[in-house]
């Protein structure tokens, strides 16, 4: 069922796309070609990638804080790429028109994201090899986000109109515009971050016991914790870079995944998830682009409306939070 | 080497066990010599906070000494990797399980995780071990239930097989049987004594029950805020060390029932 949902989500875009194109009168092979090979493909590809990083992010934060809370932004990731993307736009009137231009790129959006992530994601990593605590690190990395809000108050309140709407589209969130060399970028490192996270399979499972049986079962946890961070933090950072703090996703579809699958073995929980997250992610893009061809609406509005009355509503019938 | 040695699985020498801090290393307990034979039955005793939990944790490496030094197997503890431990000591903690979807059979099996791959992949051996433990504890009939619908004196049960399972030499068990009624209570003790002989492995508990602990004990090991004391029941009982440990107004030992009983006022 779920394979029949991911095939029905990735072909009904380009099949409205083919009809819209056919009413449209621009019937002409090479366009409806190129809108799906150079457009709705690489949005499709997109979407299963940001889908199936995100939630499995969420998974891994989940089970190594031991938080239901907890997501793939709790590092305090987004708020670093938000500051980034920030500081290049609401700070470019500052620096007059020359800088002003080049801000407005979309490859500097995604480099100032990339940075202002990475950054954050040291300071935290750093800081999370110093505390021993593992909530504490959940807790630093709440701070470090309220932290970066609060730094991007200051500047938007010093910014104009125009800026700020510019810094608002972004924040919305979005898995269109990208190139087949990002998409490349992107699956290569979600490959890496994959590959890590297969390494910790064994290690999560017994994590489920505690920190304490784990380590009495031969779990080395301060490797895992730095694998779960390093590749959380990898994944996190490139679906922001690309793809805007898309939200929601990360923190519900673990909650959705086990409240369906009814198991905590992250063997089974892993698959799962990241196709989980991918079909979601790929039904909210099919519904954002619904209104009509021209508009879509911001894909975290669409993300957060269309999911969180899902999970309240199983939460409510199942009334326990397992992990 | 004597068949005194040849027996002996864990043996400590002026061991010091406590937490660091960063002013000054907290100690809990100094100068501590123990020794453990192989396929014994210990019990701990101690009042609250004197340290029993902290003795467990470090004679498992699950947290470092502050001085002196643990041998297990005759061999400095420091050498091992912390797989290499789990694969000679096993844990039953008093912490509780984090709310998850576990069935009990995936609980037991984790105890395989030392033995499996790198993906944890259960061969024909390790799902023998897991099937043996969980008939050892009579948790087979559950075997597809999932751990938080089990009351607490099941669970315990769980986790006790799941130790099994990790087919260790030594078992370490933190007040396995807190929280439980009395009937619970016995099953698990004598459970555990019946392990410990049938299957030859040395077992340590931490608990509050002195007279079940008297009664089943092959030794046990008085812990007071200033040393250590052991030796087996009726060792302790002739020479007053019981009667001592829980030196309180309120109470008072009586050695014909082996038993803390109130003090008439």
């Amino acid at each position: 069922m779920a394979l029949l949902n991911l095939s029905l989500g990735s072909v009904s875009i380009p099949f409205k796309d083919i009809f819209h194109s056919l009413f449209g009168g621009e019937s002409s092979n090479k366009t409806w070609q190129y809108i799906i090979t150079d457009y709705r493909l690489p949005k499709t590809i997109t979407a299963i990638l940001v889908g199936s990083s995100l939630s499995i992010s969420g998974l891994l934060m989940q089970t190594l804080f031991r938080n239901p809370l907890a997501g793939p932004f709790v590092l305090g990731i987004s708020s670093g790429a938000s500051l980034g993307v920030a500081f290049l736009l609401l700070s470019a009137g500052l620096f007059g028109s020359t800088f002003s231009n080049f801000a407005s790129t979309s490859y500097s959006m995604v480099l100032a994201a990339s940075l202002g992530a990475f950054l954050i994601l040291l300071v935290v990593l750093i800081t999370a090899a110093k505390v021993r605590n593992t909530m504490s690190i959940l807790i630093i990395g709440l701070m470090f986000g309220s932290f970066t809000s609060a730094i991007i108050s200051v500047l938007a309140y010093f910014s104009n109109a125009e800026q700020l709407q510019q810094f608002m589209f972004w924040s919305f969130g979005s898995v269109g515009n990208l190139t087949w060399f990002d998409i490349g970028l992107f699956l290569g490192v979600e490959v890496v971050g994959f590959t890590m996270i297969l390494f910790i399979v064994k290690p999560l499972n017994s994590l489920l016991l505690g920190e304490n049986y784990a380590k009495s079962m031969g779990v080395n946890f301060k490797t895992t914790r730095k694998i779960a961070l390093i590749a959380t933090s990898l994944l996190t950072g490139v679906v922001t870079a690309f793809a805007g703090p898309i939200a929601f996703i990360g923190l519900a579809v673990p909650h959705l995944t086990k409240l369906i699958m009814t198991t905590s073995n992250h063997k089974v929980l892993m698959p799962a998830v990241a196709l989980m997250g991918a079909i979601l992610m790929l039904i909210s893009d099919t519904i954002a682009q619904l209104p009509s061809s021209t508009y879509t609406l911001p894909i975290n509005a669409v993300t957060t409306l269309f999911g969180a009355p899902i999970v309240i509503w199983l939460l409510v019938r199942k009334r326990k939070i397992l992990f | 080497m004597d068949t005194n040695t040849t027996n002996l699985i864990l043996k400590t020498e002026q061991l010091s066990i406590g937490y660091l801090t960063k002013r000054a290393p907290i100690v809990v307990q100094q100068n501590l010599n123990i020794a453990l034979n192989s396929g014994s039955f210990v019990c701990l005793l101690g009042n609250n906070g004197v340290g029993k939990s902290t003795l467990l944790r470090t004679l498992s490496l699950m947290q470092l000494p502050l001085g002196g030094h643990i041998f297990l197997n005759q061999k400095s503890i420091e050498k091992y990797s912390s797989q290499e431990i789990a694969l000679e000591i096993s844990l039953v903690l008093t912490e509780p399980i984090p709310q998850n979807n576990l069935s009990v059979l995936e609980v037991v099996a984790l105890g395989r995780q030392p033995y499996t791959n790198w993906i944890g992949k259960l061969t024909f051996d390790d799902h023998n071990f897991i099937e043996q433990a969980m008939e050892q504890t009579q948790i087979t009939k559950f075997a597809s239930k999932k751990l938080h619908e089990l009351s607490d004196g099941q669970k315990q049960r769980v986790m006790i097989a799941r130790a099994l399972a990790q087919n260790t030499s030594l078992i370490f068990l933190d007040e396995p049987t807190a929280h439980l009624d009395i009937h619970y209570k016995v099953s698990i003790l004598s459970l555990l004594k019946n392990i410990c002989k049938s299957l030859n492995k040395s077992i340590v508990i931490a608990t509050h029950e002195v007279s079940f602990a008297t009664q089943l004990a092959d030794q046990l090991w008085l812990m007071f805020p200033d040393k250590f004391v052991s030796g087996t029941p009726d060792e302790l009982i002739k020479n007053k060390s019981l009667q001592k440990l829980f030196n309180s107004d309120l109470v008072s030992f009586d050695t014909n029932s082996k038993h803390f009983l109130i003090k008439p006022r």
